[in-house]
């Protein structure tokens, strides 16, 4: 049975990939995270990473009393038009630890550049980190997980089309009355329709991570790695990553095709489908914010879990599925198995409309 | 006698609170060209999609092929079909969506070329659907239907849109098919090509069954002797008592006697006899329309074809 349902799936490859829906949406799945890559490179590479922190030590005529400026505006010891022309002297962190330390106006003792010094260290630790931050969004291996998270944002919206359009046709086409009435298995043929969009969306992650390998190789010979650079990303936890953008796709193709075999279209499966994605997360933000009661719920709406998922209980999952962002996401077993009664729950319930639906003619819709 | 190929009883279905098909008891016996006639709306596609298990039955049951009631896959795989038009993927050539069909059947992709050149598609195979001629999609649909080499063939309405060379290969096709052991349903609202092609029709009006059985008997029971007399009373007398005519009526100042035309010369001989001489004889055409605009009423003259 399994070898005829996998069969009925390669059958279902050599009709769509002679369409092309597919290779269009896998074009736009694997172009938008190239676009965040480059991004991140344009960012990273055309910023200074030279502190903006300076100080001016000066005089005042009056009383000949040092004056420190700092270059966030604070100013101690007087005021700036106090400063007697000539009289200071500006300092800037580059020079400092450099070691170009400058000769200061009379009335500074040495240490006060002591304190400006740990400033400008401080700073450039915080600097190197912000810039192998901003290294690590395109720099290989850590991009391809950056990537899958954007992937996954975009990737349900474009499956969600993909799903209803290899069902919808179907009906639309009125493909569906030669396929039956020749003896092939009603459940069967969804199921292969379903192994196959499984698949595709594998593949189309899969694509999303080759592309971005690439780019990301391009990009890190193009520019210097910044000083102390680690990756924050291990080849173990990419393919973990993989794995949860990948099973996170899953229940949106059972929505979509829930929701095409329910009103037998894939304009109406499509506008359910889509309508049901933004609406849940529309819903939902509104209702918690309030209703304290509907946190119990939200934890077993869709989008909370898929988001809590992908993440990997990190908690912030911004940039994934419209920006979702969770105070109090979900536990992973609890997402997990939610995630799994969505997919086998709208399953059946697609699988038990298809087999008692009557197959009329086509549709055109 | 063969066991029926098809066999339904008291076959229903009902959408809401219209009957599209009601109590359908039908046989269609194994080999030759079985007709399903009947006016546009009449069930017959309703009842080959029962047959084919794409509309689920109200009420009543089908056996195919002498097997268990219902219709389960096994026995499909043994029919061919098209119902309606012929509907394929569009971005797909026909040899691709031969071969598709081909592929979920589980069948040889060698015979989708011979099919193609069977029906006359072969330079085209390699054009998409969506390029081609409605009577191209008829030739690509009546491949399909013969895709796996089945025994039980359902053909609806197969001429549409064919032009009449067209459709004079279609039915040679379809008589051939029926000659080589298989079974071909053909259902059709064309009269004079199922009285061209049909061994035996069963006609459908309102999804009702009003008739059943082979073409050549409900033709001949049609058949009549239209005639003028010397006296017409006297031989309306006389007709009647030959125990070979079934009836004698008056129509458009002639009698008309229901006998077949080749006993017109009997009839002429009694006739004679009483001394009744024949002014005018001539047999009456008759035809499967006659039959069936008479079984079927005056609305089917409105939605039926009765001939090229």
């Amino acid at each position: 049975m399994i070898g005829y349902v996998l069969s009925l799936a390669r059958w279902e490859w050599f009709k769509q990939r002679r369409r092309w829906l597919p290779w269009v949406l896998l074009a736009i799945l694997a172009l938008i995270p190239q676009a965040a890559i480059w991004g991140s490179f344009g960012s990273y590479h055309f910023q200074s990473n030279d502190s903006d922190r300076q100080m001016v030590f000066g005089v005042s005529g009056a009383g000949q009393r040092p004056i420190e400026a700092h270059g966030d505006g604070r100013v101690s010891g007087g005021r700036i038009g106090q400063i007697v022309p000539g009289g200071s002297v500006s300092v800037n962190c580059d020079d400092i630890l450099s070691g170009n330390v400058p000769e200061l106006p009379p009335g500074f003792p040495p240490e006060v550049l002591d304190d400006f010094e740990r400033e400008c260290r401080r700073d450039a630790v915080q600097n190197d980190q912000i810039r192998a931050d901003e290294y690590d969004a395109f720099a290989f291996p850590a991009s391809l997980g950056f990537a899958l998270q954007f992937a996954v944002g975009f990737g349900v919206i474009l499956l969600i089309v993909l799903t209803t359009s290899v069902v919808g046709t179907e009906y639309s086409w009125g493909t569906l009355r030669n396929v039956l009435a020749r003896g092939t298995g009603r459940w069967q043929f969804m199921a292969g329709k379903a192994t196959l969009l499984v698949f595709l969306a594998l593949g189309g992650l899969l694509t999303v991570m080759a592309l971005t390998a690439v780019s990301s190789l391009i990009a890190v010979s193009l520019t210097d790695t910044p000083v102390g650079y680690v990756s924050s990303t291990t080849w173990l936890g990419l393919l973990e990553s993989l794995g949860r953008a990948w099973y996170g796709l899953i229940p949106y193709i059972a929505l979509a095709g829930f929701a095409t075999v329910l009103v037998g279209s894939s304009a109406l499966g499509l506008s359910l489908s889509i309508g049901y994605y933004i609406g849940e997360q529309i819903l939902s933000g509104l209702m918690s914010a309030l209703f304290d009661w509907f946190d119990t719920i939200g934890d077993y709406l869709l989008g909370p879990n898929i988001a809590a998922w992908v993440s990997g209980g990190g908690g912030n999952t911004d940039g994934l599925l419209m920006g979702m962002v969770l105070d109090s996401p979900p536990g992973q077993l609890h997402a997990s198995l939610v995630m799994a009664a969505y997919i086998v729950g709208l399953s059946a319930l697609a699988l038990w409309r298809f087999s008692r639906r009557d197959v009329g003619g086509a549709s055109g819709g | 006698m063969d066991k029926p190929v098809i066999e339904t009883r008291g076959l229903s279905k009902r959408y809401g609170d219209v009957v599209a098909v009601k109590d359908l008891s039908l046989s269609v016996e194994t080999g030759g060209v079985f007709g399903l006639l009947g006016p546009n709306g009449s069930g017959k596609t309703t009842t080959m999609g029962m047959l084919l298990g794409l509309v689920r039955p109200t009420a009543g049951s089908i056996r195919l092929f002498n097997e268990p009631e219902g219709v389960p896959r096994e026995a499909l795989h043994r029919i061919g079909a098209i119902v309606e038009s012929p509907a394929f993927y569009p971005h797909l050539s026909g040899r691709s969506n031969l071969c598709y069909f081909q592929g979920i059947l589980g069948g040889r992709p060698s015979q989708v070329d011979q099919l193609l050149d069977s029906v006359g598609l072969l330079e085209r195979a390699d054009s998409r659907f969506s390029t081609y001629s409605l009577g191209m999609k008829q030739r690509l649909g009546v491949a399909y239907a013969l895709l796996g080499d089945p025994e039980l063939i359902f053909l609806d309405e197969p001429t549409n849109g064919l032009d009449p060379a067209g459709m004079a290969e279609v039915r040679d096709l379809i008589k051939g098919l029926g000659t080589e052991g298989r079974t071909v349903l053909l259902s059709s609202h064309l009269l004079h090509e199922v009285e061209l092609v049909c061994d035996s029709v069963a006609i459908l009006s309102r999804g009702e069954l009003i008739a059943q059985g082979r073409v050549a008997d409900l033709v001949s029971a049609q058949a009549a002797i239209r005639f003028k007399t010397t006296d017409d009373d006297q031989a309306r007398l006389v007709v009647s008592a030959l125990d070979w005519v079934e009836e004698v009526r008056e129509e458009g100042g002639y009698l008309l006697a229901s006998a077949p035309a080749e006993r017109s010369h009997e009839l002429t001989a009694a006739l004679a006899q009483h001394d009744v001489w024949i002014r005018e004889m001539a047999p009456v055409e008759v035809s499967l329309e006659r039959y069936f605009l008479e079984v079927t009423g005056s609305d089917a003259n409105e939605e039926t074809e009765g001939g090229q």
